[in-house]
């Protein structure tokens, strides 16, 4: 289902994994290359363009993004990356964040994966292995000998 | 910002899946790439059986003096995971080192990084004592794009004729004498595809400094010395910064020519000394200009002179009050040729 606006943009729809459809512009949609593969493939031109691995909330934030990063070509770059910066001091939340890694991976839209990525890899810099594995929640699965073994072969990233 | 990012309440820990042990590899090598430390990295082999062996998969290399206590237990390190068995056959994207190094580390380090058909590298010496050994990256790499060398030695064979593809190339605090680059240091016939360049705190040894090719966009010469004739020969340049404050015991900057037709951004932040008629003549074609107030108030050199800015949009004086006013012969200098001056921006910046 294509529909044009007033500006004579092209809209199209997009369904999320929880069947909510969500109308944005070709162009905005069209900054992941899943998606502009599928509209080049003739995906969109009848009923919605499904996306299942995406649920509907976090399909909103995804969208949020490439519309601000679609209308942006001539706003200052600083601007831009405090917006980026407050984008995802809102998503601050495990769950969201990793959710959204997930998205932005699946819908290849390489300028979110790259600011989810390092927003989480400032969460794990500087912390002691024992603090990320509490703030992750991830079970320490080596037995005692094992993690002393793991610990010796990597020793030098320890001094 | 959306509401549902707001709404999560203080769940206990112990009920949340591990999330992040979850998402896919290659997610979590990139997340590991964007740690910007490859010790970080390696740390995380300790945290599960799912993390144990993951970081040798990581294409991004950075080492960093800072993370470690001493130089001999950062060279451990970084000898460890060069010859770390399960890294043997891994590609390498970017390869960063920061720290202290001799002739030994510096022949591992690229000899590694090319051989794994890096894309970017970048071996910023930290100790002058460096500035003694050169770099051989002569073996050359057809992936390499990005290079940036710091407080090294270089000459011409440290380049060997391979850098073919190189679109990018940094040199800080290098030095070179004269005689090991040949009399000149020949930009174009080195790096053909360069398309930014970017020379800072470097000493040429008196030789020549030619920058020619049709790629290069963007150049900045930040305080280049001891160097002979300056050639800029670069149809397609569209940004010039030109940083340069002779000493008084230095011979300034002498251009056997500057032709840059499609210049559009300059920025001088030079001294009185390190300015001549014949770079603002250079830089004729600029929409836009930063430049040192300084440089130019007391000069003069600019009187008598026609005013060559025929694109002049904008002006930018730094080191300016803003309620001084603009001695008059600067003023028909600068803004008098142009076609824009009806709407002509200034502005003026300490």
């Amino acid at each position: 289902m294509s529909i044009t606006t007033e500006n004579n943009e092209k809209m199209i729809t997009l369904m999320s994994s929880d069947g909510e459809e969500f109308v944005v512009e070709e162009a905005v949609a069209a900054q992941s290359q899943t998606i502009k593969h599928l509209i080049e493939d003739g995906c969109s031109t009848e009923g919605s363009i499904p996306l299942p691995n995406v649920t509907g909330r976090v399909l909103s934030e995804v969208i949020q993004y490439c519309k601000k990063h679609s209308s942006s070509d001539d706003k200052e770059e600083k601007e831009l990356e405090a917006w980026d910066a407050e984008f995802v001091k809102a998503a601050d939340d495990h769950v969201a964040l990793t959710d959204l890694m997930m998205a932005a991976n699946f819908l290849d839209i390489k300028g979110l994966l790259d600011l989810v990525a390092q927003t989480l890899a400032n969460m794990i810099t500087g912390k002691s292995p024992e603090e990320v594995r509490r703030m992750w929640n991830i079970k320490n699965d080596f037995t005692p000998e094992e993690a002393e073994k793991v610990r010796k072969e990597n020793q030098w990233a320890f001094e | 910002m959306g509401g549902w990012l707001s709404k999560s309440s203080p769940t206990p820990n112990t009920l949340l899946p591990d999330r992040l042990s979850n998402l896919s590899d290659d997610i979590l090598l990139h997340i590991l790439a964007c740690l910007n430390d490859t010790k970080y990295a390696v740390q995380t082999s300790v945290l599960s059986k799912r993390w144990r062996h993951l970081w040798t998969s990581v294409q991004d290399l950075n080492f960093h003096r800072k993370s470690f206590f001493g130089d001999s237990s950062f060279h451990n390190f970084v000898r460890a995971v060069l010859t770390h068995q399960r890294r043997l056959n891994c590609r390498v994207d970017r390869f960063r080192y920061y720290g202290n190094l001799d002739a030994t580390m510096l022949t591992q380090l690229t000899s590694y990084a090319l051989s794994r058909s890096a894309r970017e590298l970048v071996i910023a010496s930290r100790s002058y004592i460096a500035r003694t050994i050169h770099p051989d990256l002569s073996s050359g790499s057809p992936t390499l794009k990005t290079l940036h060398l710091e407080l090294l030695c270089i000459c011409r064979s440290s380049f060997g004729h391979s850098m073919l593809r190189l679109t990018s190339l940094h040199l800080k605090s290098v030095i070179a004498t004269s005689g090991s680059l040949g009399g000149c240091f020949d930009i174009f016939n080195i790096f053909p595809s360069l398309t930014n360049l970017s020379l800072s705190c470097c000493y040429l040894g008196g030789a020549n400094l030619k920058i020619t090719g049709p790629k290069i966009v963007s150049l900045k010469l930040n305080d280049v010395t001891d160097v002979g004739l300056l050639e800029l020969s670069l149809p397609n340049l569209e940004v010039f910064e030109y940083y340069y404050f002779p000493r008084v015991y230095e011979k300034v900057h002498d251009f056997s020519s500057i032709n840059l037709p499609t210049l559009r951004h300059a920025e001088l932040n030079v001294d009185r000394e390190g300015l001549s008629v014949k770079v603002l003549q250079g830089i004729r074609n600029v929409e836009s200009l930063v430049i040192n107030f300084k440089a130019v108030k007391e000069s003069g050199l600019l009187e008598n002179q026609n005013s060559p800015f025929r694109n002049l949009k904008s002006l930018k004086f730094r080191y300016m009050l803003a309620r001084r006013v603009l001695p008059a012969t600067l003023m028909t200098y600068f803004t008098s040729g142009t076609q824009y001056s009806q709407d002509l921006q200034f502005e003026f910046m300490l």
